[in-house]
């Protein structure tokens, strides 16, 4: 089943008084149920504003996403949360609350009007919390979290939302190392275990090109690449990307030269 | 939780049922019990419950409720703690417009309506600017320093309308300027309930996107929440509560600032499922009780509400402030 | 004037939360005059079958006597086209507030005063026992009402912000007697079964025009005639001393009012301050200065009028005697004034006199008293009630 599709898609911006500068032209994606795909790039290249669009947090400057073969514009905007769970980088701390009130916001699309708990709503919430590790501190207020557990909190809230379609925004931010990994893998097996469709960006290219068997890479200047890790591998955008002239994979490793030009 | 809340509750009503039985003429506690019951009490100590101390309480209570779901809403949508209808320059801007409709010579009734209809659009013409403010400027402080501004600025109109007013209504509007609870009669409670509790109503209808707002505007859109609406009716409550309160009690200070910060320290949570309905609560106890305060039931001579209000919500904001930032229980 | 009026506003307010008993100020506390055409509105008279009763000095009063009581109608002093009530007082049917007309049944047997000002204009008709509640108890003087106040039988009604609205049911009036601000609201109290009449005798733009509305009170009790009595006998006293007065070779300049911060605050020539001024056989000072309350004008501007001038007169309110020297030590400057280095001043101590009260029911007393400091001659040895010569205890 097609859970997303995007045909013809532009993005870009125009700096007051200034010419248009295109992000990305004439993007096409389907994405499939269970799919898990990763959104690649330098600095500025669009990552996050393709994300916005597909997450229906921003206009495109022409084309349109469709959810489940239907139109965006035409979900309205209160229902969109069932259909996809998105995470973006500029949330705000938000204090005050605790980590449970947190991860219980994934909840709302589910709640009644003033947003009460039943008890499935709490069951999704401690199986997010465990699928995150987090479990431990649901009482610790978010002011006293690292920018680490925090983000585990804001990720084990879009868990909790549990919709279909997951959209996130660089979610390894903050995270050392082994987290990242571990995050990746739990994000490969709800795609794979649970029929999520994911697609995220991220900047830790070498286990993704071992645990992601789609990629797309954006060079910012309206141009894409999209495949397998092989595939991508003998893309010429690769190489400009990493500014290398050979780039390979081997045993799922990415082995490249540095460019010390 | 449901301790504190029936605490809360004890607290409101026991401080109402004071207020009904405490006066500034004694009327005995069974007449006031049977006057409140429809018993047979003496047509003159019904009077004095049914028309002049319930009619205070109701409003002492409400008034001071609706202020603090105002200063509550106003908090999370500036996502700023020291927001409230008096610091950011609402009360001030209802002032403005009650000051000129009583001494502008607008040939416009100093009534009662007239005056609520100005105080609300007063105070929601200064909302829209902080807001228009807020939208350009992500920094608090230059919020707040606007409200301020604004406040300076409205007083300074306030001033200058004085000093062309002619006596009685200036002393009409100084006198209002004292604030007092005892403004509602028995007549004007529909004008003056009806607003308010249609805010409080509403305002309880806003919980899961104001909640859904605390993790930032992205966050809350992410989640299917129309900012724009919900701006729009956090503006539309705030102000009409703002300013009927205001237009009937005066520019009542602290209550709004301060209720929501007992809120969350009582709770220590912010979730407005449970702080929206706790503010509620706490507003209404420190309206009763400043009034109480103010009305000095066994003194001859009462002090203007608003100095009461001052004298306890200058130290209580002040300590808020400090506490929170060490508990971190502020939004 | 705002200025002014602040001052006493605050300090009226400090006085009624007796934060300070003893306090001294210089409350020219003012009213204001003109010397409009008295009569009533034939527009008004023309009305109905009703026999209209004559009201001589009074701008907004007009009475007319009915089959079972009379017709009240009271406008606004300053401005005759501005009404603020009519009022059927009437011997059988049943009082009524609100509406286009209220409905007092009469004779009034409790009344309740929103000024103390009102106080005689029923203990001089012989009403005692009417009063049930007064504005503020310390302020007022009368001897019979303040023991009514002791006993308990006549309460306070003012409260922090206007009335104590239980205080006032507890005097349970039959009618409470106030006075216009033009924002004042009395549509609580009358929601409460009370029947409001307004007295604007403070509005009023001579000392006749204010004593006049003792027939106010005397419809209300239903004596009419007492109060008609009384005001005549007022009246004539007043224009028999005026006639004296006109006798005067030579007519002094005076001038009244105080300096606050860099102003000079007078009353306007069409105050009842300078009406008195003129009675008494004397040049008003301000007579250029047109008004009916307090004007502000620049202190430096003025000086040479105030300088220039014979007598200088003042309300002031101090609990110990007032001498010249208490002016210098308000304000150095006022020793440049010739009234003042002559010790022609006079003063009218409210602390010691009724001037708020009732003086407003002794015009003519008062008047006597001004002819008896600007011409001794025609009224030799006369006995001071409210303005009095200062004692002089400085010289320069």
């Amino acid at each position: 089943m097609k859970v997303l599709e995007v045909r013809g898609l532009k993005t870009g911006y125009r700096p007051k008084g200034g010419a248009e500068n295109v992000l990305l032209e004439n993007f096409n994606l389907t994405a499939e149920e269970g799919e898990l795909i990763a959104l690649i790039g330098a600095n500025g290249a669009g990552k996050s504003t393709l994300l916005r669009v597909l997450a229906g947090l921003q206009e495109p400057r022409s084309g349109a996403a469709e959810w489940f073969g239907k139109s965006l514009p035409k979900i309205p905007v209160n229902q969109r949360p069932r259909y996809a769970a998105s995470l973006f980088r500029n949330f705000a701390k938000a204090d005050g609350m605790s980590v449970y009130d947190l991860v219980a916001l994934g909840r709302h699309p589910y709640t009644g009007m003033f947003g009460r708990l039943r008890d499935e709503d709490r069951e999704a919430v401690e199986h997010a919390m465990t699928l995150t590790g987090i479990s431990d501190f649901r009482a610790r207020q978010a002011a006293t979290l690292s920018d680490g557990e925090f983000q585990k909190a804001m990720l084990a809230k879009l868990l909790a939302q549990d919709a279909p379609l997951m959209i996130l925004d660089e979610p390894a931010t903050h995270l050392d190392l082994p987290a990242a990994v571990d995050l990746l893998r739990l994000l490969n097996r709800l795609s794979a275990d649970h029929g999520k469709t994911v697609i995220f960006s991220t900047h830790n290219i070498a286990p993704v090109f071992k645990l992601v068997r789609k990629i797309i890479l954006l060079d910012g200047r309206g141009n894409y690449a999209s495949g397998t890790p092989e595939q991508l591998s003998e893309h010429h955008l690769m190489c400009s990307f990493l500014r290398t002239d050979k780039v390979r994979v081997e045993n799922g490793n990415l082995i490249y030269n540095f460019d010390n030009k | 939780m449901r301790i504190r809340f029936a605490a809360i509750a004890l607290l409101a009503g026991l401080l109402f049922f004071l207020s009904i039985f405490l006066g500034s003429v004694y009327v005995s506690p069974a007449e006031v019990w049977q006057s409140l019951t429809g018993g047979e009490a003496p047509l003159l100590s019904q009077k004095i419950v049914t028309a002049v101390r319930l009619p205070r309480a109701l409003t002492a209570a409400l008034g001071g409720g609706g202020l603090a779901v105002a200063g509550l809403l106003m908090q999370t949508l500036f996502r700023n703690p020291l927001a409230g209808p008096s610091v950011l320059g609402l009360s001030s801007g209802a002032s403005l417009a009650v000051a000129v409709t009583a001494m502008g010579g607008t040939g416009l009734v100093f009534g009662y309506y007239t005056q609520t209809i100005a105080a609300v659009i007063g105070s929601t013409a200064v909302l829209l600017i902080i807001l228009a403010v807020a939208r350009r400027f992500a920094d608090v402080t230059v919020v707040l320093i606007v409200g301020l501004m604004l406040s300076f600025f409205t007083s300074a109109v306030v001033g200058l309308l004085q000093s062309v007013a002619d006596e009685s209504s200036l002393k009409a509007f100084v006198y209002w300027g004292f604030g007092s609870f005892a403004g509602v009669g028995t007549a004007q409670m529909p004008v003056f309930a009806g607003p308010v509790i249609a805010g409080i109503l509403l305002s309880a209808l806003l919980i899961k996107p104001l909640n859904a707002l605390l993790p930032g505007e992205m966050h809350a859109k992410s989640m299917g929440v129309n900012t724009g609406r919900l701006r729009l009716a956090v503006m539309g409550i705030t102000g009409m509560v703002t300013g009927v309160v205001t237009a009937f009690c005066g520019p009542v200070a602290f209550i709004g600032l301060a209720a929501p910060h007992f809120a969350r320290m009582t709770f220590g949570s912010v979730n407005h499922g449970i702080i929206l309905p706790a503010s509620l609560g706490i507003g209404a106890v420190l309206g009763l009780l400043c009034d109480l305060i103010a009305r000095r039931p066994f003194a001859d001579t009462g002090i203007p509400l608003n100095t009461v209000c001052a004298f306890m919500g200058a130290p209580v904001v002040i300590y808020l402030i400090f506490a929170g930032r060490r508990k971190k229980w502020l939004i | 004037m705002p200025m002014l009026s602040y001052l006493t506003l605050y300090v009226d307010r400090l006085l009624s939360m007796r934060f300070v008993s003893a306090f001294l100020f210089f409350g020219l506390v003012l009213i204001f005059a003109s010397c409009g055409e008295p009569g009533a509105d034939p527009a008004f008279r023309a009305e109905g079958k009703a026999e209209a009763m004559p009201v001589h000095h009074s701008e907004g009063l007009r009475i007319e006597k009915t089959r079972d009581g009379f017709l009240v109608e009271v406008r606004n002093p300053r401005d005759t086209a501005e009404i603020y009530g009519t009022y059927r007082l009437s011997r059988t049917k049943k009082s009524s507030a609100g509406g286009d007309e209220t409905v007092i049944r009469i004779p009034v047997q409790r009344a309740a005063l929103n000024s103390t000002t009102f106080v005689p204009f029923f203990e001089k008709i012989d009403a005692h026992g009417v009063i049930t509640g007064v504005s503020y108890a310390s302020r007022v003087t009368n001897e019979r009402v303040k023991a009514q106040i002791d006993a308990g039988e006549t309460l306070e009604i003012a409260g922090g912000d206007g009335i104590d609205t239980e205080r006032l049911l507890m005097s349970a009036p039959d009618v409470l007697m106030a006075y216009m601000y033009n924002a004042s609201d009395f549509s609580k109290i009358e929601d409460l079964g009370i029947p409001v009449i307004m007295n604007m005798e403070y509005a009023e733009s001579t000392p006749l025009g204010r004593a006049e509305w003792v027939k106010l009170a005397g419809c209300l009790i239903d004596r009419y005639d007492d109060a008609e009595e009384l005001f005549e006998v007022i009246s004539r006293t007043y224009g028999n001393l005026h006639d004296l007065a006109r006798e005067a070779d030579y007519y002094p300049v005076v001038f009244s009012g105080s300096k606050y911060e860099s102003k000079w605050f007078t009353p306007g020539n069409r105050s009842f301050v300078a009406q008195y001024i003129r009675d008494a056989g004397a040049r008003y000072a301000f007579q250029h200065v047109d008004g009916q309350s307090n004007v502000e004008l620049d202190f430096e501007s003025v000086l040479s009028t105030l300088v220039k001038a014979d007598f200088w007169g003042l309300i002031v309110s101090d609990n110990n005697e007032f001498k010249l020297s208490s002016l210098i030590r308000m304000e150095p400057q006022y020793a440049l004034f010739n009234s003042f280095k002559k010790g022609q001043v006079f003063v009218c101590n409210t602390a010691k006199s009724d001037y708020f009260g009732d003086a407003v029911l002794e015009p003519h007393i008062v008047l006597s008293d001004l002819i008896g400091i600007l011409h001794p001659d025609l009224l030799p040895g006369h006995d001071f009630t409210y303005f009095r010569p200062v004692v002089v205890d400085v010289t320069s």
